[in-house]
């Protein structure tokens, strides 16, 4: 009797239970609807902006208003100024430059982070941290103060180490969480089996990283790529593309603003993409594809 | 000694292991001869691992001496040891085939693919994974990766093979089979293996001789015979098979054998390395399966005690027996257990003095009660 009773009274529980849940189901499609409606504006919100300028890159008037006719004229204007083409130019070479040596004390930065240990670690990590993590303002800044006193020309020089400066800790960052997954023992199984460190390195270390460093050489790029702050402090008559676009916009904006960002934008795009591609994704995993 | 050490494959003389402040292994000395299988075992955190690193190269002794072959190698880096480790998740490098992982150590000996070739299909045959060389390591299952790993570190035929728990990863059915598997392996290529396991079965089913460690100390080292039937500690008795541990007072010692008082009984144990005096709290023990339920020939050691528990078994009866604080279990054939008993009666409990082991009272804290 006391069963009939227990079973009776979870009876009536997984009734209510019922009831609440489509109760509750109703709310959170409301919810679910008001959180659409939301998320909507917010994409609008960051994409409208990003639309419009690619569309009026292809507008033949100079009105940022109502377009007039489709033309390419303005991508063509854009490949003449040969100004304009060589701080491109500029903006690839220190991007290359700044990714490859980032790369390197990067990624033996984050061996070094990862394996050994010594007082202070946490905080000389954090201090690793701080030319992304602070507003480029005051990286800039401070940079340009050490360049001075150590009376360096402002040139290229000075604006490759200074991306130098924010992309080593991208690539740090990204390096020490692959090296922290990889773990010891494909190493140790090499030197075992008669590597010595150097054959260790190369046929067992670096090709089980190689594909976190291609990722992390997508991003630093990226990242190098259309930052203005820091290397506005640090360019002197030689311009990058972001610092050149915003020297252009002294002039107004005009259409060729617009197709030189679409441009950038697609890179930019690409870029990303890559890095998606490569980072976050083991070996292991890839071979299984 | 001379003579000796060619015969001993492995030594280890007065070998210590620090992290920092923490001892992970303490005074350990070993002999493993040619050809030996010889196990580690030990409960978890005892320091098999890190003894067995040490003898790759993997890991520095803080102090004392690893000899391979006669020959010191303390300060020897692990690529230059000819021994070779199966690691305990097998470690087959994921960016090569099988088969360059099984090339792998041979090109680091200078061999061309060419010329590597039919030594990599034998050990291929060896392990019988013949035909999947093209694989990767994502591609196979546990057991095979475990074959391959064997493959790998066997092709350069090292000196010794070091197994770090090399079935531990694997499903029951499958290490048994493997267990049949190394174990012909062993016997065909004839190389040493340094087998570590925290599985006394496994253990004693395979190996020639044991190392029985705990805490970084090496409790008792010999053959599975010695290690079940006449263990150097109460640890390694309670670590290996099951043990009744019984408690009384030495009442007289002569050469050969300890007469103990054990409730109101006298019983007789086998003299051993430690120290008995009249008087000594002692542990008296003995394997339930050495136990006679009313035994009909008279027994040297005979106590009548309470009958708590009757637990079938399938093949066996496992009978508990109390008197006092002591617990005595007994495994009783079905056969034999004619089941007139109930609980609370007493029951004449019997065994040989060959079976009757005596440790100082000082050891009972070493008891491991989590048994089998
Ligand atoms: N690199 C290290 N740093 C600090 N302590 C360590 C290190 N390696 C091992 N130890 C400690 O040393 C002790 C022995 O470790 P070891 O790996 O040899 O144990 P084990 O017998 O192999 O155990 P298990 O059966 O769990 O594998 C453990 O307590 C462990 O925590
Ligand atoms: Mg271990």
């Amino acid at each position: 009797m006391e069963n009939g009773l227990k079973f009776k009274n979870s009876g009536t529980v997984i009734a209510d239970n019922k009831n609440s849940r489509s109760k509750k189901l109703k709310g959170e499609r409301k919810r679910f609807s008001f959180l659409s409606i939301y998320s909507v504006l917010i994409y609008m919100f960051l994409y409208i902006p990003l639309f419009v300028v690619v569309v009026f890159s292809f507008n033949s008037s100079k009105s940022t208003v109502s377009f007039e006719r489709f033309t390419f004229s303005w991508y063509i204007e854009l490949f003449k100024d040969s100004a304009l083409m060589s701080a491109f130019l500029h903006s690839i070479e220190v991007s290359l430059i700044a990714v490859v040596i980032a790369i390197i004390i990067g990624t033996s930065g984050a061996f070094f982070l990862v394996r050994a240990n010594f007082p202070g670690k946490k905080f000389f990590m954090t201090i690793a941290q701080l030319p992304y993590v602070l507003p480029g303002i005051i990286v800039g800044i401070a940079l340009l103060i050490f360049f001075i006193s150590l009376n360096f020309k402002l040139n290229a020089f000075t604006i490759i180490l200074g991306h130098v400066s924010f992309t080593t800790p991208v690539v740090l960052m990204q390096m020490m969480s692959r090296i922290q997954r990889l773990g010891k023992t494909y190493e140790e199984a090499a030197q075992d089996l008669g590597a010595n460190p150097m054959k260790t390195f190369f046929l067992v270390t670096l090709p089980l990283i190689k594909t976190a460093i291609i990722g992390a050489a997508f991003l630093a790029f990226t990242i190098s790529f259309d930052e203005i702050v820091i290397t506005y402090f640090l360019t002197g008559t030689w311009n990058t593309l972001p610092v050149f676009i915003y020297g252009m916009m002294r002039f107004g904006l005009s259409p060729k603003v617009y197709a030189v960002s679409s441009l950038v934008l697609i890179l930019s795009i690409v870029m990303v993409y890559f890095m998606a591609k490569f980072t976050g994704k083991t070996e292991e995993a890839s071979l299984k594809k | 000694m001379s003579d000796l050490s060619t015969d001993i494959a492995i030594e280890l003389i007065n070998v210590n292991k620090n992290f920092q402040d923490f001892i992970a292994v303490n005074n350990v000395n070993l002999q493993i001869r040619q050809g030996e299988f010889f196990s580690m075992l030990g409960p978890s955190g005892c320091g098999k691992t890190t003894t067995l690193r040490m003898i790759a190269g993997l890991e520095t002794p803080s102090s004392g001496k690893i000899l391979l072959e006669g020959k010191n190698v303390t300060s020897i880096p692990a690529y230059r040891r000819n021994v070779n480790t199966v690691f305990q998740d097998y470690a087959i490098f994921p960016h090569m085939t099988l088969y360059d992982n099984i090339y792998f150590p041979l090109k680091m000996k200078g061999l061309s693919r060419k010329d590597a070739n039919s030594k990599i299909l034998k050990m291929l045959r060896i392990v019988s994974m013949e035909g999947l060389e093209k694989r990767f390591s994502s591609q196979i299952s546990g057991g095979q990766r475990q074959r391959i790993a064997l493959a790998r570190a066997l092709v350069n035929e090292p000196k010794a093979l070091l197994l770090d728990e090399p079935l531990g990863a694997l499903d029951f059915k499958l290490r048994v089979a493997m267990q049949t598997v190394l174990k012909e392996i062993q016997s065909n290529v004839g190389i040493t293996f340094v087998y570590v396991t925290h599985d006394q079965t496994e253990a004693i089913t395979m190996s020639d001789r044991i190392a029985v460690m705990r805490d970084g100390i090496a409790h008792q080292i010999g053959s599975p015979d010695e290690i079940y039937n006449k263990p150097k500690t109460a640890f390694v008795a309670s670590f290996i098979g099951e043990m009744n541990f019984l408690e009384g007072k030495v009442i007289s010692v002569n050469d050969k054998e300890v007469k103990v008082k054990l409730d109101e009984y006298e019983v007789y144990c086998e003299r051993n390395d430690n120290k008995y005096s009249s008087g000594d709290e002692v542990l008296v023990c003995v394997r339930p399966e050495k136990v006679l339920t009313n035994p009909i020939k008279k027994q040297i050691n005979e106590v009548k005690y309470k009958l708590v528990r009757v637990v079938f078994r399938g093949d066996v009866y496992e009978i508990t027996t109390k008197l006092n604080g002591n617990e005595l279990k007994s495994v009783v054939s079905a056969v034999e257990w004619g089941k007139t008993h109930l609980p609370g009666e007493d029951i004449t409990m019997g065994w040989d003095i060959t079976n009757s082991i005596i440790y100082p009272i000082e050891m009972k804290k070493n008891i491991i009660s989590y048994g089998e």
